[in-house]
């Protein structure tokens, strides 16, 4: 198998809010208009076992993405036209360019003997983890999880010519 | 004869995917094989046997299998591209062709019998039905199917674990 993460970061360059911005690979670091692709604990279970050999897995990963805050109250802007709003937006871009591949079966290549199924935001929206207000300027944490189903026939026996 | 052992470690159980069922028919002039299981979870051929149970005056049993009628079920069995198997039995549907359903013949492999060197041990069943139960369900276009073995059986061995093997019977001596 290739390296799922290596293959998911590449298959990611090809959306154009990611492409705007920097994305740092398990490198956490509160910076402005930066992503971070992040891989999580237990990231890999097989959900169903086939009587074939085959199984059905899934992997998922996190995006984290921080952006400034706005101290702006809505109330007083003259339109609607809010930095923090934006800045989710672009965030939620993210999300939908992943889900329009789903709908598009497009699908990164895992390597033979691996078929992906489906590559979904485990959330509609991007997730608000919080507001740093320690740093100038405050930097607001949001994530969108990831989750990549996919079929793993590299345990079979049969071989179909 | 004797019996052949299982080829695992004492008290090493067996996978699943080393019980194996292989469809053949033909197609025009070609045969064509398919394995039977791709995203099924859970198959068991089902011997439906016919028991008869007499009880002497004593109060013993005694039990005979008068026969047995095989059958193994497939559910989920999904439409899937490239399956040639789902593609020949959803054409029979579509023309409600059933009489065509009972031309099968069926491989049952156990792979936990046997190596790659000297075959795998297989049991050859032919003129066997598969039947189409329904169609239909939820996400995915469901057709599950069940498989009725015919009992008329050669032991034999096949070579390798590929759509592309050869059934040697076995020579009784």
């Amino acid at each position: 198998m290739m390296d799922k993460n290596q293959v998911m970061i590449q298959f990611l360059m090809g959306c154009p809010a990611i492409q705007e911005t920097p994305l740092f690979f398990n490198f956490a670091q509160e910076e402005e208009d930066t992503n971070h692709f992040l891989t999580i604990s237990e990231d890999e279970k097989t959900i169903k076992d086939f009587v074939d050999g085959s199984r059905l897995r899934k992997y998922t990963f996190q995006i984290v993405s921080y952006k400034s805050v706005s101290h702006n109250p809505l109330v007083e802007a003259d339109v609607i036209n809010d930095e923090n709003l934006e800045d989710l937006a672009s965030v939620q871009a993210i999300v939908d360019w992943i889900n329009e591949q789903n709908e598009n079966q497009f699908f990164p290549n895992f390597g033979t003997g691996y078929t992906i199924e489906s590559m979904k935001t485990v959330q509609t929206d991007p997730r608000l983890n919080g507001v740093d207000t320690s740093v100038n300027p405050p930097l607001a944490q949001y994530s969108v999880a990831v989750e990549v189903t996919y079929l793993d026939k590299t345990k079979m026996i049969w071989s179909t010519t | 004869m004797a019996v052949e052992q299982f080829n695992l470690m004492q008290g090493q159980r067996a996978e699943r995917k080393l019980l194996i069922t292989v469809a053949e028919w033909t197609e025009g002039t070609s045969q064509v094989r398919e394995i039977l299981g791709t995203r099924t979870e859970d198959s068991s051929i089902e011997y439906n046997a016919d028991i008869e149970t007499t009880t002497d005056i004593r109060g013993n049993n005694y039990t005979d299998m008068n026969k047995t009628q095989p059958q193994q079920d497939f559910d989920p069995y999904l439409i899937l591209g490239g399956s040639r198997l789902g593609a020949f039995l959803n054409d029979i549907r579509r023309r409600n062709a059933v009489s065509e359903l009972n031309q099968f013949t069926m491989y049952i492999i156990t792979a936990f019998i046997g190596n790659k060197t000297d075959g795998y041990a297989a049991e050859k069943h032919t003129d066997c039905t598969i039947t189409y139960n329904s169609i239909g369900g939820d996400v995915r276009v469901n057709f599950p199917i069940s498989v009725y073995f015919s009992n008329k059986i050669t032991t034999g061995t096949v070579n390798k674990l590929s759509d592309d093997f050869e059934f040697t019977p076995d020579v009784t001596v």
